[in-house]
C-alpha cells in the first residue's frame, strides 16, 4: 500500500500549478493545456509545459503520473495507437502541431473559438524535427553505421563521403565514436546496453532534430553508462534542445536546467532545477523530492 | 514422509516421463530416418539423377521425378511465401485486430488443418477441369495453398514477438510505417520468418495427395509446366505399391532423397539465419 498518496494530497490536486515560465522567444517547443485520453480515460488535465531552446528540462513524478504519456504527446508517437488522443495546443517554434481536423474540433469544443497557426507538417516530417529515445535502447537489427544512416537516409540523398562524416560526427557528440569506431560494419546488437542506448541517441541527432525526447534512457543501465550517457546528454545541450523524463531524482537534480514534477496527469510545480529541487513550493512536490512518497 | 523428499521424488517421476517421452520420439524418428537409409541407400546411384523412370525390369532412375519436385515445390513455395508474408503481415502490423483480420486469421487456421486431398480436390475443380488436362502448375497451386497458411501463421506470430518500440524507433525518426516495416521489422524477425519457410517446404515436399489430382504424374521426363509432371511423392507411390522389387527400390531411393532434402534445406537454412542475425 505504499505506493498509494495520501489522501490528503490528493484533495489539494485542485491547486492551480506553479509554473515559472520561461520567456516566450526562448523557448522551442510549448504544450498548452494539454488534455491526453486512452480510449475514455484521461491521464492528462491541463498539462502546460514550456521547453527552452539548448536546455535540459527534466519531468519527474511517481509511476503512472503522465510524465511519460506527456512526452509521447510532444513528438505524436501516441498517433500509432487507435484510441489515444491529445486535445489541447503543442507549439513548435510558435506553430501549432496538434492542427489535424480531429485535434482542432475537439479543442473547440472544449475552449471555444481558439486561433490556430498551423505548422503543416506530416507526423513524419514533424518526428524528424523531434527526436526520441526509449527506455530499452531499440537498436536496430543492422550495422551499427546503418543504425546512425537511418534516419538520415529517409531525408536525404547523400553520397558516400558525406554519410561517413555524418556517422562519424554523430557517434562523436553521443560518445560512442572511439568505442566502435573498428567495427562500424558490425550489428549494433552486439554493443553493450550503455553503448546501444548511446548508439539510439546518436541515430537520433544524426537527423539533427530540434528537439529530444528521452523516456527514462537510464533506467535500464548500470551507473558507468549512465555517467556516461549524463555527460553525453550535457554535451548534447550545446545543440539541441532535450527533454528528459526519469524516475531517478538525482540525475534530474544532476543535469537539467528545467524541472517539472507531476502528480496524477497533472503539472504541479515547473521551475529551474536547483530552485525546485531546494525550495520547492508546493508541499507535494516537497514531499516527493525528499522523498516522503514516490 | 517430509516434504523436501516428496518434492525430490515427485520431480525425479515428472523428470522421469519428460525423458520417456523424449525417447519414444526420437526412436521413432531413428528408427524411420534407419530403414529410409538401410533400404535407400543401396540403390542411390547416379542413374537415379540421370535416367528417367524404367518399365518393370530394366534400368533406370528418377531424374523425371526429382526434376517434377523441384519445380513445383519451388512455384509453390515462391507463391506460398509471397502471400503468407504479405497476409501474415497484414495481420500482425494493420488489420489483424478488425472483424474481417479475425475472420481472416480463422480461415487460416482452417486451412491450417485442412486435409491435403482436399485442397487437391479444389485445384482440380478450379484448375485442372476447366483447362481440360493435368498440369504442373495445378500442382505448384495446390502445394502452395498448403504451405501458404503456414508461412501466414508463423509471420504474424514471429512479426507479433517483435516489441513494439522497434516500431515506435522508427517512425521516432520520421519513416513510415510500411517503411518500419520492410526494413527493420522484417529484419528483426528474420530468422522466424525463414523457419515458416522452411516449415511450409517440410510441409509439401512429401505432399502426395494433392498432386495426384493436379500434376498427375508422368513417366517421361518433361519440364513443361502446362502438361502432366512427374514428382517424388507420386512416384513412390506407384512404385511402393507395385509388384516389382526395382520399382519397390526405386521408392525407397525417392523417399530417402526426400528426407535429405527436407534435412538439407533446414540445415542450410538455420545456418543461414544464425549467420545474419550473430551480432
Amino acid at each position: 500500500m505504499n505506493d498509494v498518496a495520501p489522501a490528503s494530497m490528493i484533495s489539494a490536486s485542485t491547486d492551480a500549478p506553479i509554473m515559472h515560465v520561461p520567456p516566450a522567444d526562448t523557448l522551442v517547443l510549448e504544450a498548452r493545456k494539454l488534455d491526453f485520453f486512452y480510449g475514455k480515460n484521461q491521464s492528462l488535465f491541463g498539462v502546460d509545459l514550456p521547453i527552452e531552446r539548448n536546455k535540459i528540462t527534466a519531468l519527474i513524478g511517481p509511476s503512472g503520473c503522465g510524465k511519460s504519456t506527456l512526452l509521447r504527446a510532444l513528438n505524436k508517437i501516441y498517433d500509432l495507437y487507435p484510441g489515444q488522443q491529445a486535445t489541447g495546443r503543442i507549439l513548435l517554434d510558435g506553430k501549432d502541431i496538434l492542427s489535424d481536423r480531429g485535434s482542432v474540433a475537439r479543442l473547440r469544443a472544449r475552449d471555444g473559438d481558439v486561433q490556430i497557426d498551423p505548422a503543416n507538417l506530416d507526423v513524419s516530417a514533424l518526428r524528424a524535427r523531434i527526436g526520441m529515445v526509449f527506455q530499452k535502447p531499440t537498436p536496430f537489427p543492422m550495422s551499427i553505421y546503418d543504425n546512425v544512416a537511418f534516419g538520415v537516409r529517409l531525408y536525404h540523398k547523400k553520397s558516400k563521403a558525406e554519410m561517413d562524416q555524418i556517422v562519424e560526427r554523430s557517434l562523436r557528440r553521443a560518445a560512442l565514436w572511439d568505442e566502435v569506431k573498428d567495427k562500424l560494419s558490425s550489428s549494433g546488437l552486439g554493443l553493450s546496453g550503455g553503448q546501444q542506448q548511446r548508439l539510439c541517441v546518436a541515430r537520433g541527432i544524426a537527423v539533427e532534430p530540434e528537439v529530444l525526447l528521452l523516456d527514462e534512457p537510464a533506467s535500464a543501465l548500470d551507473p558507468v553508462s549512465t555517467a556516461k550517457l549524463e555527460e553525453t546528454l550535457m554535451e548534447l545541450r550545446n545543440d539541441f534542445s532535450i527533454v528528459i523524463v526519469t524516475h531517478n531524482l538525482q540525475q534530474a537534480a544532476r543535469i537539467s536546467d528545467h524541472t517539472g514534477f507531476m502528480f496524477l496527469g497533472k503539472m504541479i510545480e515547473f521551475r529551474p532545477t536547483a530552485e525546485l529541487f531546494e525550495r520547492p513550493q508546493s508541499t507535494r512536490t516537497r514531499d516527493y523530492v525528499t522523498g516522503r512518497f514516490g | 514422509m517430509d516434504r523436501a523428499l516428496r518434492r525430490k521424488i515427485t520431480n525425479s517421476i515428472f523428470v522421469g516421463l519428460c525423458g520417456a517421452a523424449t525417447l519414444i520420439a526420437l526412436g521413432a524418428l531413428v528408427f524411420i530416418l534407419w530403414s529410409l537409409v538401410v533400404n535407400g541407400i543401396g540403390g542411390l546411384d547416379l542413374n537415379i539423377f540421370t535416367m528417367t523412370q524404367p518399365a518393370p525390369g530394366s534400368v533406370g532412375g528418377l531424374a523425371n521425378a526429382i526434376t517434377g519436385s523441384i519445380f513445383m515445390c519451388a512455384i509453390g513455395m515462391v507463391l506460398a511465401i509471397v502471400v503468407g508474408i504479405l497476409a501474415g503481415t497484414w495481420l500482425a502490423e494493420y488489420g489483424g485486430q478488425t472483424p474481417y483480420g479475425h475472420a481472416v486469421r480463422f480461415l487460416n487456421d482452417v486451412l491450417l488443418s485442412a486435409p491435403s486431398i482436399l485442397v487437391g480436390l479444389f485445384v482440380y475443380e478450379i484448375l485442372v477441369r476447366p483447362f481440360h488436362g493435368f498440369s504442373g502448375y495445378a500442382g505448384a497451386v495446390a502445394l502452395a495453398l498448403l504451405a501458404a497458411p503456414i508461412v501466414t501463421r508463423t509471420t504474424e506470430d514471429m512479426l507479433t514477438l517483435q516489441p513494439n518500440t522497434l516500431r515506435e524507433a522508427g517512425m521516432a525518426l520520421g519513416a513510415g510505417r510500411g517503411f518500419v516495416i520492410r526494413s527493420v521489422i522484417w529484419k528483426a524477425a528474420g530468422a522466424g520468418l525463414l523457419t515458416g519457410a522452411l516449415l511450409g517446404f517440410a510441409r509439401i515436399s512429401g505432399e502426395t495427395a494433392p498432386l495426384l489430382f493436379t500434376s498427375l504424374g508422368n513417366q517421361f521426363f518433361s519440364a513443361n509446366l502446362t502438361q502432366p509432371m512427374a514428382s517424388l511423392p507420386t512416384t513412390i507411390f506407384q512404385f511402393a505399391l507395385s509388384a516389382y522389387d526395382d520399382w519397390r527400390r526405386l521408392a525407397w531411393v525417392g523417399a530417402l532423397l526426400i528426407a535429405v532434402a527436407v534435412l538439407a534445406v533446414n540445415t542450410i537454412g538455420r545456418m543461414l539465419a544464425r549467420e545474419t542475425h550473430r551480432p
